[in-house]
């Protein structure tokens, strides 16, 4: 039950996560925020970004702040899934007799980074499924439970193809959120260099621990939430089909195929405890758009007319916001059309996993106020 | 806290609910110019003479109907859509919304909502906030609004320009058909019709004047449709399709008219009946009209009654007309009895060279030379006559009954 007791120690917690982050993290802010969200949601997060902005620093200093058992699992072609989840071995016991046991994997942890997850070979990505979902591991048909709070934390280059495997849409749909990491701004790569040049020590203090992660949790599904917005939420994710009643002009054009019911879900999830870190103490419309880019923008499978046109998934979503907003209300704010548009204008261009990624290898990934530069309080 | 909620939206109720009413009342007002406009056609159509009023009323009585009706049936705020301003105008982040959907919810976090929600409002000044929210409403609505006032204006203006044009009748528009009937004259052998013989008439028209008028050698009998006995005739007030026959006789054929007196001797134009005496005008003059009319001015209706009459007296004027002393008395223009049995008849040198006729009529000009051309012009064209010159006319033509 929540009390004023735990919505205080709610704002305070997050507070402090956020402090000790940014002892480590420099920048990245949208970033740090979102993957946040997703942890406090119970949501795994798909990190992209080009090697080296910080990727595996920022879900090792997570893994610190919150006094959780941390995994690292990199992710190559030879990976085999038993080396995910865990194996029975053969082992002799104290009489000499020969046993299995099982020998868990590195899955077995409360917060796994996937590194380079596209690397794998999809049958080593399809062990992650059951785990990221389900929260357990089945391995010799006997599926075991993991500990609580679980989350994955994946990354992915979006310039390397050769060698690759990108993931499937089953698994995609299991991430929570999709970030794009940034590359640091100028200022910040300076202090990024300046610090790393004297250690490249992580400082940062656990503030957190499961316990008080799971109750986080827990005070921000109280969230209220007004009809009108939970519709507004299910429009958004039902404009995504092209064959939808809702369906928006730019789905009907560019989207083959749309979200599934858990970007609802993520949705809803996600603007609850967004609220409640800005604050606020119901869901609006501003926590819906805000999220609509990361929980959406690995959910939508373009079609080739969006391949050909160069058009990415967040211009996509730009577009569904705008014609959304101009549908639901006319008058709507000059924060939300602000919003949607500074979204739109900010995004220039994207690192995908296409076959574009020459022009986004020369090019990068450009947004604002996306950097991730290591500091060192 | 939930009274706190209910004075917070009363607050903005009758502001919003101002809003409302100014767009139920311009949609009133292109509704009621639209049914000005039809009731003004409707007026024109039916010759309606209060038709500007009727369309006034209509105007402002279809827009207060409809006013009322979009108010409480489509604009009237309610609680929810002041909630939904109010979040959209002030910035609230759906708080209102929320708080209004949740007030029942006794849960902490609902309650820490509606707390937060009241405290937001409470921050800002309250006409502040009512201002932002009412011109925030009012600014969509104005822009919609001034459309809508654009065109309703527009709708009054062209609705009353057009009542006005076709009620007074300022610009000729193509009448609507209206029932038409037509009167025909036609004469039998013997005479022929002066004047116009065939007309078409409204509804309720008065035909113009025609007459009946015998050649030479024949008398006007009788309409034969009525058995009217006045060779002059107009129709009144026509309803109806009519074809009316003169009928002519020749002069001295009934003898049963003849002794009744009610023939004239027209042919000889040596005998009228008791009418033409009434004409006690000098005929050589034609001066004016008492004196052309005659003292027996009691007769000039009964132009074809029959028995005697001063016609025959040589000495009343038509008895000089008629009767001149130089003439040969063949048709006893002596001024004595003429007697249709003595078999005489007109002879053709009745009258002199200077006599004038019209169309062949035998009959002086000095009788008729004020009124002749006037006369002429009038029977040609189907002008109405004034009451002097019927008499005129009634008189002199009563003389040949």
């Amino acid at each position: 039950m929540v009390t004023e007791e735990s919505v205080r120690r709610f704002s305070e917690q997050c507070r402090e996560i956020f402090q000790e982050v940014r002892r480590d993290v420099i920048g990245q802010t949208e970033v740090v925020e979102g993957t946040i969200i997703a942890m406090i949601a119970g949501g795994n997060v798909l990190l992209e970004g080009v090697p080296g902005v910080g990727k595996t620093r920022l879900v090792r200093t997570l893994g610190r702040v919150f006094d959780l058992p941390f995994s690292r699992i990199q992710f190559t072609p030879d990976l085999m899934p038993a080396d995910v989840t865990g194996t029975n071995i053969i082992v002799k016991d104290d009489n000499g007799n020969s046993t299995f046991s099982f020998q868990p994997g590195p899955v077995f942890s409360n917060i796994i980074l996937a590194d380079e997850i596209n690397r794998a070979t999809p049958k080593t990505q399809s062990a992650l499924l059951e785990a990221m979902q389900e929260h357990t591991v089945t391995v010799m048909g006997v599926s075991r439970r993991l500990k609580e709070p679980f989350f994955v934390l994946a990354t992915q280059n979006p310039i390397e193809q050769d060698g690759t495997y990108p993931l499937p849409e089953a698994q995609m749909d299991r991430f929570m959120f999709k970030l794009i990491v940034p590359n640091p701004k100028l200022d910040e790569l300076m202090a990024i260099v300046t610090m790393t040049q004297e250690t490249m020590t992580e400082v940062a203090d656990a503030v957190c621990n499961g316990d008080q992660l799971l109750e986080m949790r827990a005070t921000a599904n109280q969230i209220p939430v007004a009809d009108e917005v939970m519709r507004y939420a299910m429009m958004l994710c039902s404009a995504t089909h092209p064959n939808s009643e809702y369906a928006t002009e730019a789905a009907k054009k560019y989207v083959r195929l749309g979200a599934s019911p858990r970007a609802g879900q993520a949705l809803i999830s996600g603007a609850k405890v967004r609220a409640l870190l800005n604050g606020r103490f119901n869901v609006s419309y501003s926590d819906i758009n805000a999220l609509a880019y990361p929980v959406l923008r690995h959910r939508m499978k373009l079609n080739f007319e969006a391949i050909a046109e160069r058009v990415s998934a967040d211009q996509i979503i730009g577009m569904m916001l705008d014609e959304l907003s101009k549908k639901r209300n006319a008058a709507a704010t000059v924060k939300e059309t602000v919003q949607t548009q500074d979204s739109k204008a900010e995004i220039d261009t994207e690192t995908t996993t296409t076959a574009e990624n020459d022009t986004a290898q020369e090019e990068g990934v450009k947004e604002k106020g996306k950097r991730g530069i290591f500091r060192r309080k | 806290m939930k009274d706190n909620q209910n004075k917070t939206f009363k607050r903005f109720y009758g502001r919003v609910a101002q809003d409302s009413i100014l767009k139920s009342f311009l949609w009133g007002l292109v509704a009621g110019s639209l049914a000005a406009l039809i009731v003004a056609f409707a007026a024109w159509f039916a010759r309606f003479g209060a038709g500007v009023w009727i369309a006034l009323g209509s105007f402002i009585g279809v827009t207060a109907l409809i006013t009322v009706i979009l108010y409480f049936t489509v604009f009237r705020p309610t609680t929810r859509q002041i909630a939904e301003k109010i979040d959209r105008e002030l910035g609230f982040e759906e708080r209102m919304v929320t708080m209004l959907q949740f007030q029942n919810d006794d849960s902490y976090l609902a309650m820490r909502q509606r707390e937060d929600a009241m405290e937001k409002l409470g921050a800002i000044a309250d006409k502040k906030a009512e201002a932002s929210v009412v011109a925030g409403a009012s600014v969509s609505s104005l822009k919609v609004g001034a459309s809508k006032l654009a065109i309703s204006l527009a709708s009054v203006t062209v609705a009353a320009a057009v009542a006005g044009v076709l009620v007074v009748g300022l610009v000729s528009l193509p009448v609507p058909p209206v029932d038409m009937f037509s009167i025909s004259y036609v004469a039998q052998a013997g005479g022929h019709i002066r004047g116009v013989s065939e007309q078409t008439l409204e509804k309720g028209e008065n035909a113009s004047l025609v007459i009946a008028i015998a050649d030479e050698g024949y008398m006007f009998l009788e309409w034969a449709e009525d058995s009217g006995k006045n060779p002059i005739r107009q129709e009144k007030s026509v309803t109806q399709d009519k074809v009316y026959t003169a009928v002519f006789r020749l002069v001295g054929e009934d003898e049963t008219d003849v002794e009744n007196g009610d023939d004239a001797a027209i042919s000889d134009g040596s005998q009228d009946d008791g009418d033409s005496g009434d004409v006690g005008q000098d005929g050589g003059n034609g001066g004016n009209l008492d004196d052309f009319i005659g003292t027996d001015a009691n007769s000039s209706g009964n132009s074809n009654s029959s028995g005697n009459n001063s016609n025959n007296n040589p000495d009343s004027l038509w008895g000089s007309i008629l009767f001149p002393p130089e003439n040969p008395d063949g048709s006893g223009s002596s001024g004595g009895d003429w007697n249709p049995d003595d078999g005489v008849e007109i002879p053709d040198d009745r009258f002199s060279d200077g006599d004038k006729v019209i169309d062949g009529d035998t009959h002086l000009r000095d009788v008729f030379e004020q009124y002749y051309e006037k006369i002429q012009q009038k029977l040609a064209s189907g002008e109405e006559f004034t009451e002097e010159e019927r008499k005129i006319l009634e008189a002199y033509f009563g003389a040949f009954q």
